[in-house]
């Protein structure tokens, strides 16, 4: 449905989007989590074909985005982070010059807009002007406006920030319905606890990289358990890291002349097992602290949901 | 099928109090002004008042057509230089764009819509130009070309203001420049082209030269004056300095819709490539 291929965005010096590639399967919901400013916002417009990528491929159903543009447009229904309505103009009016412009025939228009505002419930509102509608109401209708030309791929850009906790219920309700709908949706949050019940797979994004992704059960479950590692040894590094890549548990080993640093997804039994191992192969182990640091700084930062 | 963003432009727009006001207004000011030469021309205030004059209608017909041209050409970029612009500003273009919606389609919806609203101006001076053509010397066609010289003007005045508000992201820049521009064409190719004459005088030659006619060219009223010219005789701007005195009297009439027709079209290519974010005339992709 939807595949990226090594996508990269910068903005003078700055890579917003740096070398990113993942997959999105149709009927997926895909949970894009990381931090303000890891670069979702960009990675989503260059999805929805409103900035152009530096380097990179995007295909939408096999499609290449930048060589066709209308015909993606037809497929991908988008809601941006930050957005405005227009004044002097009702619900129903709105709706309706999105399906206009959204190529929707006149003759189904009626009945689109009346199961969509079912949907966001906003049905009593039909007839009201757009800017009198509260945050929480502009944002369903948003939602359902970009849902008007029964679009393939819905891309949602953070649909629940900025809401109080009422309307990021009402907001969930609404998603949850479009997931039992069998939508392919891609979904940003600097939350991931918000996605995490919601999306079938998560990426995590942090400096405009993907750091891990996969199903969202795999990935919950690396987060909680991985450890990064910091080992100090007096001497015998070099059979010390042989040994370390030995293990099974351990994903990844690093080293540097002062400390071999270690990525370790086992329990706290199997730690003690490690630390025993060294010992018992005669290596002179100095420390051997669990460290703050790449996943976990990453996944605190991303769970603990800071809004600015 | 009508474009959509002109029908929705055109619903918001009646419903603001704008629309009805500067409609109003724009009444207001035209029938000020013929009441004025109406007095005038009765000469109310003297009692040896002598009645209407074919002249005198000539005069009104003048200055009612110059006064409105001015009126449309600084009312159009008001309302177009923000349609861009405004739409960034109020975050509502991403969603246009990522429509089904060509860049074309947009811009021309929204030029028409601005030209929509001149055309309603238009109708609703209608019937103070009617009073003229009732006490005769100005003809039901007369009207027609001078209605369809001022569509052809607001569309180039309007191709101004949709670029300046493409190419400039706030508004009020946007509007500033645009007006800065209309000011230019207007009054500026005026002033410069006197200038010229003055300085060509000193140097003792009088012929002068395509490019000075050229800035008037450029100048909506060279193509009035020129219609006026073959419509009620010589006014404003003098034949000598628009044409050779071999040209046709509407030679410079049709100079200067070339000139604003060309210029439009450039001015709207350029701005369906500005706001066209996936750029297609750079699609080039790095090799890697
Ligand atoms: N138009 C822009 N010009 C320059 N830098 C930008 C622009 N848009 C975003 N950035 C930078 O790109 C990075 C990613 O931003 P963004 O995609 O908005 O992140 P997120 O949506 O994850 O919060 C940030 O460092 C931001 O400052
Ligand atoms: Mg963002």
């Amino acid at each position: 449905m939807l595949r990226i291929e090594n996508l990269t965005k910068k903005y003078g010096n700055i890579k917003a989007v740096d070398n990113l590639s993942f997959q999105v399967k149709e009927g997926e919901i895909f949970g894009l989590v990381g931090p303000n400013g890891a670069g979702k916002t960009t990675t989503f417009k260059m999805i929805a074909t409103l900035l152009k990528p530096t380097s990179g491929r995007i295909y939408i159903d096999d499609i290449e985005v930048s060589n066709n543009l209308k015909e993606v447009r037809t497929k991908i229904g988008y809601m941006p982070d930050f957005f405005g309505v227009y004044d002097n103009l009702k619900v129903e009016e709105y709706l309706e010059f999105y399906g206009d412009i959204g190529g929707v025939s006149k003759k189904e228009i009626k009945d689109i807009i009346e199961d969509l505002l079912h949907l966001v419930n906003l049905t009593h509102k039909k007839g009201e002007y757009v800017d009198s509608l509260s945050r929480g109401m502009k944002q369903r209708l948003c939602l359902a406006r970009s849902l008007i030309h029964n679009p393939k791929l819905l891309i949602l850009d953070e649909p629940a920030s900025g809401l109080d906790p009422r309307a990021r219920i009402q907001m969930k309700e609404i998603l949850r319905e479009l997931k039992s709908m069998g939508k392919t949706i891609i979904i940003s949050s600097h939350i991931l606890p918000e996605l995490s019940e919601l999306c079938t797979s998560i990426g995590i994004m942090e400096k405009g990289k993907l750091v891990i992704s996969g199903p969202v059960d795999k990935i919950m479950r690396k987060i909680n358990k991985t450890n990064i590692i910091r080992i100090r040894v007096l001497d015998l590094k070099k059979k010390a890291i042989k040994l370390l890549k030995e293990e099974p548990n351990i994903d990844s080993v690093y080293e540097n002349d002062r400390f071999i640093e270690i990525s370790f997804n086992g329990e706290e039994d199997q730690m003690v097992q490690l630390i025993k191992k060294l010992i018992n192969n005669g290596i002179p182990v100095v420390s051997f602290n669990p460290v703050d640091g790449n996943l976990e700084e990453i996944f605190m930062k991303v769970t603990k949901g800071d809004e600015e | 099928m009508i474009n959509p963003v002109l029908k929705k432009e055109i619903k918001t727009r009646m419903r603001t109090w704008k629309t009805p006001a500067m409609i109003s207004i724009y009444v207001l000011l035209l029938s000020v002004l013929v009441v004025f030469v109406f007095l005038e021309a009765y000469n109310l205030l003297s009692p040896y008042s002598m009645g209407i004059r074919p002249s005198d209608i000539k005069g009104l017909y003048y200055v009612l057509t110059v006064f409105q041209m001015i009126l449309i050409v600084f009312i159009v970029p008001a309302t177009t230089s923000s349609s861009i612009s405004g739409e960034r500003e109020r975050r509502t273009f991403d969603l246009l764009i990522c429509s089904r919606l060509s860049s074309f389609s947009i811009v021309f919806g929204k030029l028409t819509a601005s030209l929509a609203q001149i055309l309603l101006l238009l109708i609703v001076s209608l019937p103070i130009l009617s009073i003229l053509y009732l006490f005769g010397g100005v003809s039901p066609g007369n009207i027609l070309i001078l209605f369809s010289f001022y569509i052809i003007n607001a569309f180039y005045f309007g191709s101004i203001g949709l670029f300046t508000s493409a190419y400039f992201r706030k508004t009020t820049t946007s509007t500033i420049v645009s007006y800065l521009i209309t000011l230019f064409l207007t009054a500026g190719t005026f002033v410069l082209f006197v200038f010229s004459m003055e300085l060509l005088r000193n140097t003792g030659n009088n012929d002068i030269t395509f490019f000075q006619r050229f800035l008037l060219y450029l100048n909506p009223l060279s193509g009035l004056s020129s219609i006026l010219t073959e419509q009620v005789g010589e006014i404003f701007i003098p034949s000598q300095w628009l044409k050779k005195d071999t040209w046709d009297t509407l030679v410079p009439l049709y100079i200067n819709l070339g000139l604003d027709i060309v210029i439009s079209s450039i001015l709207l290519f350029l701005v369906s490539i500005k706001i066209n974010p996936m750029g297609s005339f750079k699609r080039k992709s790095k090799a890697k």
